[in-house]
């Protein structure tokens, strides 16, 4: 039985414990205080509305933040925290920004016999009258600003679609670039321009493959790669629990937009170190230091791409 | 104790079964099925960190299977209740990630929800949009629902950020002559109940 709750323990362990980075001789005694002590649930529970206001607010230092949108917002529960506390912090703000008027005193009196003076029916006219003209201005005002707040947002609008379309534009020449390279007698490299933009994607040196293997449930070390050099191909070999399929294909996911990044080919399995394995490479100027995701998808006979692995990895400066 | 059931066994209790897990969970008290609810709640939240797709079932699994071995024994020997709930919880988690390897070295593929919180940069959809319009609906209505006490302590607590909010906290904890820790969780109580009452009025659109 573990120890009765420690009240020392920091809340920066229990984030720790939150983001899947204990290791399980740590974690377990927390899983089980989670469930059999009231005490330390509900402060658990606390520190993890703190996390998520903490992130929603942009609060979070980096590393925290990189490691809750790889690590907490791959369930589903978890994110339908982090849009309930984007709501709850929005209306906390606006209760702040406008507090709700007092209460009115009940002072009518309930009978005649009570004998207690009621204010005069011109007295009780007027403030309603007044009441409604308040409520009116404020009415108008309210559309006024709904109006200009809508203006601003369909600018935002706008320009967040046009920033979209030149995203999408640049990975789909990116990914292109790519699958010239890796099939340099398709149709695509059809112009010399592109053939020698291939070309030189191709010839660039590739780094020492980093081996990674298929994310577990259970906390670990996240694999860790040193941004590579301008100019050169990253190298990935990505270990397969089992070989069932005859082709794989890699894509590589921000896990903080979901962008695709680049995609691979379908590509045959080799084995390395008696594990079968997809060796792929990729342009290092589409990473940046954060977390990435591959994915790796098994070709059915059908065609049809089926998810079978994640890869979870960090690019650190050099 | 028997634990070697298969999840897909039936997962409806008999309605003397489930009073029975009650009042066991109970241990005493009487907390109207209060004591039920955060034990799922807990359990849920367990088979959620450890990355369980299905958390739901799994939680109600491992209640079953505790209400089947009360059925069976009559009684269960580890004390206290919640500890014995961690213990079945346990297994349950250690039989669905074996199930997942068996099914992944058979061929079948580990469903990812590739579905993320929305890219604020992202413009929002018309549904997008009217969700969120009825969600804040919801939570201006819910906040109206607390008792003065309790809406005051929630804005104040968590209202701002970084420094502010602490110092808030602690003059806010000073000001009822209580810890931090005690603070803490009052404001998490409220919250979970603002959380509960949003999701029943989501429900209604």
């Amino acid at each position: 039985m573990p120890e009765p709750f420690d009240s020392e323990l920091t809340d920066a362990r229990l984030v720790d414990y939150l983001l899947g980075r204990l290791p399980d001789e740590e974690s377990e005694p927390l899983d089980e205080l989670s469930i059999a002590d009231e005490e330390f649930a509900w402060r658990l529970r606390a520190v993890e509305n703190d996390l998520v206001d903490a992130y929603v607010r942009g609060d979070l230092d980096t590393a925290t933040r990189e490691r809750f949108k790889v690590f907490y917002l791959a369930s589903p529960r978890r994110r339908g925290k982090v849009t309930f506390a984007r709501g709850f912090g929005g209306a906390i703000d606006r209760t702040v920004a406008s507090p709700a008027t007092p209460e009115p005193v009940d002072d009518v009196p309930k009978s005649p016999e009570v004998g207690r003076r009621s204010p005069p029916l011109w007295w009780l006219a007027s403030a309603a009258a007044i009441a409604a003209i308040a409520f009116g201005a404020l009415l108008m005002q309210h559309r006024e600003f709904r109006q200009e707040l809508s203006d601003a947002q369909k600018a935002t609008t706008a320009l967040d679609q046009r920033t979209r379309d030149l995203e999408q534009k640049l990975a789909e020449h990116q990914a292109a670039a790519v699958e010239t390279t890796a099939a340099p007698s398709s149709p695509r490299a059809a112009t010399p321009a592109s053939a020698a933009r291939a070309a030189s994607v191709a010839e660039a040196p590739i780094t020492a493959p980093v081996e990674l293997s298929p994310e577990t449930r259970a906390p670990g070390v996240i694999a860790t790669v040193t941004l590579p050099a301008e100019g050169t191909r990253a190298a990935f070999d990505l270990r397969l629990e089992s070989s069932e399929f005859q082709r794989y294909r890699a894509t590589l996911r921000d896990p903080g937009t979901d962008r695709v990044l680049w995609q691979s080919q379908w590509v045959q399995p080799g084995t390395k170190h008696d594990t079968p394995t997809i060796s792929i490479a990729l342009p290092a100027n589409l990473l940046k230091a954060q977390h990435y995701t591959f994915e790796l998808a098994g070709q059915t006979t059908g065609g049809r791409a089926d998810l079978v692995a994640s890869y979870v990895f960090e690019v650190v400066p050099r | 104790m028997a634990l070697h059931h298969s999840v897909r066994e039936e997962r409806i209790l008999s309605p003397v079964a489930f009073n029975r897990l009650l009042a066991w969970l109970d241990d005493g008290r009487d907390t109207q099925g209060e004591t039920y609810l955060e034990m799922r709640r807990r359990l849920v939240s367990y088979f959620d960190r450890r990355n369980r797709l299905s958390a739901d079932e799994l939680a109600d699994e491992a209640l079953n299977r505790v209400a089947r071995t009360l059925e069976t024994d009559g009684s269960i020997a580890i004390t206290p209740p919640a500890r014995y709930c961690y213990v079945v919880a346990k297994f349950v988690l250690l039989e669905d990630i074996r199930r997942e390897r068996t099914a992944l070295r058979a061929g079948e593929s580990r469903s990812m929800d590739v579905a993320t919180v929305r890219d604020p940069k992202r413009p929002e959809t018309d549904d997008e949009a009217a969700d969120r319009e009825h969600e804040l609906a919801c939570l201006d209505r819910c906040l109206q629902t607390l008792r003065s006490d309790q809406r005051e302590l929630v804005i104040e607590y968590y209202r701002d950020a970084r420094r502010e909010k602490i110092e808030r906290r602690q003059n806010l904890a000073k000001r009822l002559g209580i810890t931090m820790n005690a603070l803490a969780i009052r404001a998490s109580r409220i919250r979970a109940t603002l959380e509960t009452c949003v999701n029943a009025c989501r429900q209604e659109r």
